[in-house]
């Protein structure tokens, strides 16, 4: 299997993640509204410039000291940022209104936060912290995860209620998927983080079949998940709006 | 999440043309309203499609007798409410990802 496989699926998903993050962000220019930024930053700093990095990273553990400083200290702040953006743009699109979505937001931030100074006072940013995965560690690791998995849920329960309205009218095919396709993306990628977990806990590498195989179908699927949620093509436009969507839409829009 | 004007509505003609209690009748249509994936909050135009679409068969569910009649009467009162002022921008999840995609 060699290096193919993380290429193929770890390449697909570093790819998505600078083609959307850089569109969103080319999109947030012009609007000026949270989660165009939010979303693009997640994708641009967490996937391509935190996540991908430190993976590749993780496969070659004899880098020298002063490249593996950098390197872990650079993509580890790029993973918190898109991972804290990622909390934002979910509590202000699916729980705008909610004390408790508030609170857990700000919590994560915090965690983030503790994680990502603790980590740098004690290990100096390298490799080393993947060798000894302490306390903060996990609790860094653990809180980006959840972002992602709390993502997905929202995005997931939303598609349910959409797809209801679909059924009477009240709502488009397109918007039904847009948000099924988004909560696919956001699974996928908590795959990822799952198996960078499962890979350091059971064998105390990233770099195992098993684990390799996992991120890199996950990394598939998310790509594949992102460019039909914020880049559809046309046949996949043309499909979501098919015969039969026009009443629907025109109900959706009220 | 505050009850709307329109569910208020049709759940006081709901009560006033069924046998149905004042608990029963807004029960019943929350349910209703939760099958169109749909919330006590939702605008006039949405309770009025749960009345007409869903609500005759969670009415015959429940042996209230004549649910179209009373259906009706419920799409009459909601007539009566104000529709909902137009918001500057629409920040649904489905709209903020719809307008992320170009649609």
């Amino acid at each position: 299997m060699s290096l193919l496989l993380p290429a193929i699926g770890l390449g697909c998903f570093f790819v998505a993640s600078l083609v959307v993050g850089l569109r969103l962000l080319a999109l947030w220019w012009h609007t000026r509204q949270l989660p165009e930024l939010a979303i693009g930053t997640a994708f641009l700093f967490g996937g391509a410039f935190g996540f991908v990095p430190v993976i590749a990273a993780s496969l070659f553990p004899e880098l020298p000291p002063p490249v593996d400083h950098v390197l872990v200290g650079v993509c580890l702040l790029a993973l918190d940022v898109g991972a804290g953006a990622l909390w934002l743009v979910t509590w202000r699109v699916f729980r705008p209104d909610q004390g408790w979505a508030r609170g857990l937001f700000l919590a994560a931030m915090a965690l983030l936060l503790v994680s990502y100074v603790g980590q740098g006072l004690e290990h100096g940013f390298s490799m080393a912290m993947y060798r000894e995965r302490n306390g903060l560690f996990w609790l860094g690791l653990g809180t980006r995860a959840s972002g992602f998995a709390w993502g997905a849920v929202e995005a997931f329960l939303c598609h349910v209620a959409l797809r209801r309205r679909a059924r009477v009218g009240l709502a488009a095919r397109a918007d039904v998927y847009g948000l099924l396709a988004w909560a696919i993306a956001l699974f996928a990628t908590w795959l990822m983080f799952v198996g960078s977990g499962l890979g350091l806990l059971l064998r105390g590498t990233t770099a195992s079949t098993p684990i390799i195989l996992l991120q890199s179908v996950a990394g598939l699927v998310a790509a594949l998940a992102c460019v039909l949620t914020f880049v559809p093509p046309p046949w996949y436009r043309r499909w979501l709006e098919g015969p039969g969507h026009e009443a629907a839409a025109e109900a959706s829009h009220g | 999440m505050a009850d709307s004007a329109a569910f208020e509505a049709a759940a006081a003609a709901l009560e006033a043309g069924s046998p149905l209690t004042r608990l029963e009748a807004r029960g019943t249509l929350r349910i209703a309203l939760k099958r169109a994936g749909l919330t006590s909050a939702a605008a006039r135009e949405e309770v009025a499609v749960a009345v007409e679409r869903l609500l005759p068969d969670e009415l015959a569910t429940r042996g209230v007798p004549d649910a179209n009649r009373i259906c009706r009467a419920i799409a009459l009162a909601l007539t009566k409410v104000a529709p909902a002022p137009d918001a500057p921008d629409d920040t649904s999840p489905a709209a903020v990802f719809r307008r992320l995609r170009g649609g």
